[in-house]
């Protein structure tokens, strides 16, 4: 179902010629801006950054998806179905983080080599594992964003906006979680992006597979919390929705 | 099949604020009645009668504020998960299908959330539009498929998992009566083959057409619920009479048609028949010792329709749709 939606919402065409150069072109912005700075490394760190930010951007668009369900009245249908919300809408938009790990990729070897990094073209594939890590957590998190938005639709736009600016501003995108008051900087190693991201610079500057190894399991670990967290606001929802009776047939 | 029992929900008005009363409104008020297995139930009323608070208790999407409801044998609000795999829900209206992707993917979509083994999915998406006559247009987006074609989509989901007790919420409401003729006509067959629906409904001629029997309801209240055939009886008086004259007596009906307790004389398809209309309806006896003592034999004192049966109970308003 999911993938069947995918070809109506991009054609191969409208996908590389239109949004991975429209992504691409987000990623370039910052990573002139990071040049502009003149401080060594700031290029490759912010370009690796918002390449892999894509994935997270991306994935964000279950968000609009779950809320088309509302418009289009299938929501109660799910909802009275034997299915599992929370697994129906982890399931629902699986082409986004898929579509999402086709442009991060794109984004990162296109900027790679237009800026002649200084890792090999074969670090950028082994790359690809943990971006694949980090479509899946975020998708996770989107889910949770999704779900928020279904019980108040009003907020529909506000939510996965929010969503996605925790991201790019406190996971290491442009500047290291380290550089937020304390508080902050706890709240970037729960949310989903910030370990995966941490493991990729790991990858492409030689570190230790170690280090690359504990930061995926730690990226593995948000996936879970926010997986579980999904499936439990999901439940609330449905059961808030048949208590106050706001889940509408039409 | 379907027990319902003292069944209440009321709304709340407005947000909920800490530590303050809030009015409420009374969606269903101690409605009571069942449905036996294999019988099609006609659930009538005017909008906001509660018929549709009545149809999301039912299918599990609403909880009642109290009574109970049995759906296949099970407790609506204790046992959600087993009355879901054994309902179906059609709703009318244009929503409630996935328009972007074809009918085929739609109904593989639903086939897997019921549950249905992932080795038949694709025979039984074939198989019910082989019997919703949707084969031909199978592949293409539900987005180009016309207001028939795409609530006989919406029935073949309602059946996709097989269920014995189908929910019908104005299944043909904005269909054109083409469609929605073809569209009775599946329910037919769905009755036949004995399963257990609950239709609600504004067409009275839909619900005479397809309803064993019949619930009339407003205010959140059951009126009465009787057979189709015998509805009229609960008026406990005749509403007109059926009369064939004579080709000779044309002048009678024109006589008959100024009489005070005449409200109408309507023509029908027979060859000089008519179906006389008195007002008030108590007085069947004067019209007809008038039609006797005029020479019209062929007579037939007519129990009230279930339209009838409708405006008398609930009012006019109850015709508003």
């Amino acid at each position: 179902m999911s993938f069947a939606e995918l070809p109506t919402t991009y054609t191969l065409r409208s996908w590389t010629v239109g949004w991975v150069i429209r992504l691409g072109s987000q990623a370039l912005f910052f990573v002139l801006l990071g040049r502009l700075t003149g401080a060594t490394g700031r290029l490759e760190y912010m370009l690796v950054g918002n390449s892999v930010a894509v994935v997270a951007m991306e994935t964000m668009f279950v968000s609009a998806t779950a809320v088309t369900e509302r418009f289009q009245g299938t929501f109660p249908l799910l909802v009275v179905s034997p299915a599992n919300m929370g697994l129906v809408y982890l399931g629902r938009g699986l082409h986004w983080p898929a579509s999402g790990l086709a442009s991060s990729f794109a984004v990162l070897s296109a900027l790679s080599l237009v800026f002649s990094s200084p890792w090999h073209w074969w670090q950028v594939v082994l790359a690809l594992p943990l971006l694949v890590l980090v479509a899946v957590s975020t998708y996770c998190y989107a889910c949770l964003i999704a779900a928020l938005s279904l019980r108040n639709v009003k907020f529909r736009t506000l939510y996965p906006e929010t969503g996605a600016l925790l991201l790019t501003a406190f996971c290491g995108v442009n500047v290291s979680t380290s550089f937020w008051p304390e508080p902050l900087h706890w709240l970037a190693q729960l949310l989903p992006l910030t370990h995966g991201l941490e493991a990729v610079r790991h990858l492409l500057n030689g570190g230790a597979a170690s280090s690359v190894l504990l930061q995926a399991g730690l990226e593995i670990g948000c996936a879970a919390l926010w997986a579980g967290l999904t499936l439990l606001l999901f439940e609330r929802i449905v059961a808030a929705g048949r208590r106050d009776g706001s889940l509408g047939f039409s | 099949m379907i027990e319902v029992t003292e069944l209440c929900r009321t709304f709340s008005k407005g947000k909920r604020l800490r530590r303050t009363e809030h009015p409420t409104v009374t969606a269903l008020d101690r409605v009571s009645f069942s449905v036996p297995t294999g019988e099609t139930h006609g659930i009538l009323g005017p909008n906001g009668a509660g018929k549709t608070t009545l149809i999301k208790i039912l299918s599990t999407m609403l909880v009642p504020t109290s009574g109970r409801a049995v759906v296949a044998g099970h407790d609506v609000v204790s046992q959600t998960d087993v009355v879901r795999r054994r309902i179906g829900m059609v709703f009318g209206g244009d929503r409630g299908l996935y328009d972007r992707i074809s009918a085929r993917q739609n109904l593989a979509f639903w086939a897997t959330l019921y549950r249905v083994d992932p080795r038949r999915v694709d025979a039984r998406a074939a198989m019910l539009l082989e019997r919703v006559g949707l084969t031909d247009r199978a592949d293409e987006p539900v987005e180009r498929f016309s207001r028939g074609m795409r609530q006989r989509l919406h029935l073949a989901r309602g059946l996709v998992g097989d269920p014995s007790v189908l929910f019908l919420d104005e299944p043909t409401v904005g269909m054109d009566p083409v469609a929605a003729r073809e569209f009775r006509s599946l329910v037919g067959e769905l009755r036949a083959e004995g399963r257990t629906i609950l239709l609600t409904t504004h067409d009275m001629g839909e619900a005479e057409a397809l309803c064993d029997r019949v619930t009339l309801v407003d205010h959140g209240r059951v009126l009465v619920t009787e057979n189709t055939a015998d509805v009229g009886r609960t008026l406990g008086e005749p509403q007109g009479i059926d009369i064939v004259l004579a080709p000779h007596q044309s002048e009678t009906l024109e006589s008959l048609s100024k009489l005070p307790e005449v409200r109408s004389v309507e023509r029908l398809s027979g060859a000089h028949a008519f179906r006389v209309h008195t007002e008030p309806p108590a007085s069947v006896e004067t019209v007809m010792r008038w039609l006797v003592d005029h020479g019209v034999l062929s007579l037939q004192v007519r129990p009230p329709t279930l339209e009838e049966v409708y405006v008398r109970l609930i009012g006019k308003r109850g015709l508003t749709v």
